[in-house]
């Protein structure tokens, strides 16, 4: 059960983690631009292209970064990074089971878990989260 | 509608999506994509990345409880993700292309079809004997689970491995495509495919979900389908109602929900059926 355990506690707080980092950061634009005002913008496309054309949405890693160093931060960039973290979590508990697979002696599995998590890593990197 | 009812009803409405996904055993995704598009009118692609970030919350906090149980089976589920990532890959570098139409038919054929899945859940019972398949003894695709209602440990062995695999791939494949977690497809290759009981099915699945979500999650991210203002209240509702909705399992009759919010999903499916063939505005 060891593997289980190790897994399960990697899905459990990384799933704990990114949620509470995505309401603070929802909470911290709230309380930034003001609920009723006219900057909490609810960037509903309603058919008129994709999400991307909203200047709340990010779509790299570096963008993420150059809203963390502002200052004020960019609290949807906080959130931002909960949704990473969020995508990131089954990968981390992917990769974390390599070294509990190879330490009780399965190595089949421990190079099925490797080849899973080069292609779930490969994914994030291509995808745009690099 | 202001920002603040905006994202409360938003909130309350995956929130109820999460309690009927997981009384159903379908996961919010599928039910969440229309609810968004048809009562919100947000973006399909909003939408769907949206989705795809409630799928990974959910089957997160699912999965650890269930692997804790044991009723998760790690390895089963390690050896069919190679399987779903890839098809998830696959198909999230093909929804940036495909209209939008198609794909709200193909969610609602996908719907359709969770239907009948839950309809079959009604009968289901323990495979008799231990099959025999070469790929199920290579890989070590057995396990044994403490069934409390059965009061007896319950041994499995997976069957029919290949054919499993390829719906699997199938599953990934649409849960890349439209943003959902594909549990009924994945349940029907573990259950109804490779004969595995239904809660080591149910549970693997859990545990799959997340990992196909997080395949083409970072697709979603690149194109810019994931808004973290729609993502976060939408995450937020459905985990809570999972929880809620998972323990309301023990205390309801199935039968009765079941019938209580089948001609719900029925209705959404036939709406979307009905938008992908432009019967109707979208």
């Amino acid at each position: 059960m060891a593997v289980e355990r190790v897994v399960s506690r990697i899905l459990w707080w990384g799933g704990v983690a990114s949620l509470a980092l995505m309401l603070i950061g929802l909470i911290g634009h709230a309380a930034q631009v003001g609920v009723v005002s006219e900057g909490f913008e609810i960037p509903r496309a309603l058919g008129r292209g994709g999400a991307a054309t909203s200047r709340h949405v990010f779509t790299s890693v570096a963008q993420v970064v150059a809203g963390l160093r502002h200052r004020p931060v960019d609290p949807l960039a906080v959130a931002t990074v909960g949704l990473l973290a969020l995508l990131a979590t089954p990968v981390a508990a992917v990769v974390a089971a390599i070294p509990v697979f190879l330490s009780t002696g399965d190595r089949r599995y421990a190079l099925i878990a490797t080849l899973l998590a080069v292609a779930l890593i490969g994914s994030l990197l291509l995808g745009g989260a690099g | 509608m202001g920002p603040v009812a905006f994202l409360v009803a938003l909130v309350v409405t995956s929130f109820g999506a999460g309690i009927v996904g997981a009384v159903l055993g379908l996961g919010g995704g599928i039910l969440l994509v229309p609810l968004l598009t048809m009562v919100f009118g947000i973006n399909l692609h909003d939408a769907m990345g949206a989705s795809l970030v409630s799928v990974i919350a959910t089957s997160s906090g699912a999965a650890a409880m269930y692997l804790r149980s044991g009723l998760s089976n790690i390895r089963l589920g390690l050896f069919l993700a190679m399987a779903t990532v890839t098809g998830a890959l696959m198909g999230a570098a093909l929804s940036g292309v495909v209209p939008a139409r198609i794909l709200e038919l193909i969610l609602g054929l996908a719907l359709a079809y969770s239907v009948v899945v839950t309809l079959r859940q009604l009968k289901l019972e323990l495979p008799e004997t231990l099959p025999y398949d070469p790929l199920a003894m290579r890989f070590g695709l057995e396990g044994t689970y403490d069934d409390q209602r059965l009061g007896r440990e319950v041994k499995y062995r997976a069957d029919r491995v290949k054919a499993g695999v390829a719906v699997m791939w199938g599953a990934g494949m649409l849960s890349g495509l439209l943003g959902i977690g594909s549990g009924a497809f994945k349940v029907l290759a573990l259950d109804y495919v490779m004969r595995l009981p239904m809660k080591v099915s149910t549970a693997t699945s859990n545990f799959m979900i997340g990992i196909t979500a997080a395949a083409s999650g970072a697709v979603y991210f690149g194109r810019g389908d994931i808004n973290p203002m729609i993502a976060t209240p939408v995450a937020l509702g459905i985990m809570l109602g999972a929880t809620v909705g998972t323990s309301l399992i023990g205390r309801l009759r199935n039968t009765t929900v079941r019938a209580l919010f089948l001609p719900v999903i029925v209705y959404l499916a036939l709406s979307m059926i009905a938008r992908g063939l432009g019967l109707v505005g979208s």
